[in-house]
């Protein structure tokens, strides 16, 4: 085992200090955000729903939920769709590659 | 507030630009501690006082014996800073666990009494705020760093990145940092977002889905389970905590690093340990030092006395490390379980019977981890019959339903396998990226931060450590 990096965020020293990898790193955070906030628009809507009532939560909720309608429609959320049902059914799949069918009939609605 | 949330996220967005434009380090200490403060107050306002309180009494009690000639003055001092600070520990963490003891006792003895118990409210963090606390006070004792400014002291102790969960950052490490305008290079910016990243991932993906899918519903109903299922979700709880604490501690050097500083590492592959000793040198590895450094030769005195008392040291320092981790009998159990099997390490390697016989490496790396994996039962049930139950499930052929999944056993593989890469392989993963420019680099973030979240499970559990 090695203690070389005790503190592993010390990389070997490239002489790169200062305000140019300043604006580097806050132009990967500002690129960063915006590009989840365009391609993840479900977690922001989800996110506004829990947020206590209120007469702002409720702008921002409508808001957030426009975005999501939005992005639906042209299919900026789809990669992410996508693989999250895959997950799913990985997560149902059992070890003869079936998934349950009581575990497939909780997606069905519920019949009254 | 947890760190793979949203709020977290914006709370960070507000926090990073805001402390690289202050106008001086002062400034940016400040908004530090302001923010540390807010991040703290969002699970319960009322405790922002006792962490405040803590610091001023550690930092007064540093200035104090940093100005006294007195040696028994110094160590009156001392000894009340430490006593203040496991006063407070005490009394959150233990109060009701020594009043129910203490209440079984007297009903053995015929004199019947209810325990007074308080229903005293663990504050989030209060491990680790106060160990740090003690660190500071014995090392200006010891005159390994002088005694700090306040504003440095308050920050050291509230700063959000390693509050609730570590690591135990103590002052030696940190106050030189904050002494000093931190900056920016494009490594640490780099190996912070990777470990972020990485540490989303353990979290959201593997722990969670361990947790939530399998290891959960088995420890909490381990009767209804058949041997199988038992022993595959001590296996994935071994991951599970391995990939729930890691990540914590990976996510908040992480963030650290963006702002400016440095965190030593917490852990490094610890399942590939082939000793117990080895395993403490890998898992937690600011506690570990802490309780080697304060505890075991501070407290103790170490190996000096002859080799029964070594044995003795390490029984009270693992005894006291589980103790440190909740008023429960399992986490006593646990530790004493470590303090035991580092005993028998000792015992075999000096003793002349057994020194000469030595086991492959890898066998003693599979023994290493099953010996962890037995300690993680007893961590992980609510009660030691439930840790024995669960144990007597694994031995005796049990009947109950198979529920593991191909996916679960995927992930314990996965959380396993990646202890087999190189030690520097982030290291080197990081200086790769730190060439990119900011827009390729900030995409390749967010398609790794889209899989996760695609992956995770619904909704984040809390850290494992958070209770602690």
């Amino acid at each position: 085992m090695s203690d070389l990096y005790e503190f592993p965020v010390d990389l070997p020293d490239e002489g790169d200090d200062g305000q140019a990898t300043l604006k580097w790193a806050s132009m990967i955070v500002a690129l960063a955000t915006l590009g989840l906030a365009i391609f993840n628009p479900t977690a922001i809507s989800g996110w506004v729903d829990d947020l206590p009532p209120g007469p702002t939560n409720v702008r921002v909720a409508a808001i957030g939920e426009g975005w999501a309608e939005t992005a639906d429609r042209i299919g900026l959320g789809m990669g992410h769709a996508r693989l999250h049902a895959a997950w799913k059914t990985a997560e149902r799949t059992d070890w003869k590659g079936r998934q349950p069918v009581e575990m497939a009939a909780t997606d069905q609605p519920a019949t009254p | 507030m947890l760190f793979p949330t949203l709020t977290f996220g914006l709370f960070f967005l507000v926090v990073f630009p805001a402390v690289w434009a202050a106008r001086s380090n002062e400034w940016r200490k400040l908004l530090l501690l302001v923010a540390s403060w807010v991040f703290y107050g969002a699970w319960d306002w009322r405790f922002v006082p006792l962490l405040i309180g803590s610091a001023l009494i550690n930092w007064g009690i540093a200035a104090l014996i940093a100005r006294s000639d007195d040696a028994r003055a110094r160590k009156t001092l001392l000894i009340g800073g430490v006593a203040a600070n496991l006063l407070v520990l005490g009394f959150f963490k233990y109060f009701d666990f020594f009043a129910e003891q203490a209440g079984s006792l007297l009903t053995l003895f015929g004199i019947g009494q209810d325990a007074p118990l308080m229903q005293v409210i663990l504050p989030v963090g209060i491990s680790f705020f106060t160990f740090q606390g003690i660190s500071y006070v014995v090392d200006v004792h010891r005159g390994r760093v002088p005694a700090a400014r306040l504003l440095d002291i308050l920050l050291l102790m509230s700063f959000f990145p390693h509050l609730v969960a570590g690591p135990i950052v103590r002052a030696a490490d940190l106050v030189p940092q904050f002494q000093q305008t931190p900056k920016l290079n494009r490594g640490m910016v780099s190996m912070g977002l990777l470990l972020i990243v990485w540490g989303l991932f353990k979290k959201a993906v593997t722990a969670s889905e361990l947790a939530t899918q399998f290891v959960d519903p088995v420890f909490s109903a381990p009767s209804a389970h058949g041997s199988l299922d038992l022993i595959v979700a001590a296996y994935g709880y071994a991951v599970q905590i391995y990939c729930d604490f890691s990540a914590y501690s990976d996510m908040a050097i992480g963030i650290a690093a963006l702002l400016g500083y440095r965190f030593p590492r917490n852990f490094d592959r610890p399942y590939r340990s082939a000793s117990l000793q080895e395993f403490w040198r890998r898992w937690h590895i600011s506690l570990s030092r802490w309780l080697r450094d304060y505890l075991y030769i501070e407290g103790l005195g170490g190996s000096r006395g002859g080799k029964f008392r070594l044995y003795r040291n390490l029984m009270i320092t693992m005894l006291l490390g589980g103790l440190w981790h909740g008023a429960a009998w399992t986490f006593v159990i646990w530790g004493g379980l470590h303090g035991a099997a580092l005993v028998v390490e000792r015992v075999w390697a000096t003793s002349p019977r057994t020194r000469e016989i030595v086991l492959p490496h890898w066998a003693k790396v599979v023994l290493t981890f099953h010996v962890v994996t037995l300690g993680w039962i007893f961590f992980r049930a609510a009660s030691f019959g439930d840790a024995l139950a669960y144990l007597g499930g694994i031995v005796a052929p049990a009947t109950g339903a198979v529920t593991v999944t191909p996916l679960i056993v995927v992930l314990i593989a996965f959380g396993l396998a990646i202890h087999a890469l190189r030690w520097d392989s982030m290291t080197r993963f990081a200086e790769r990226l730190r060439s990119l420019p900011a827009p390729a680099l900030a995409g390749a973030l967010v398609a790794a931060m889209l899989v996760v979240d695609a992956m995770r499970f619904e909704g984040i559990a809390p850290f494992i450590y958070f209770r602690f």
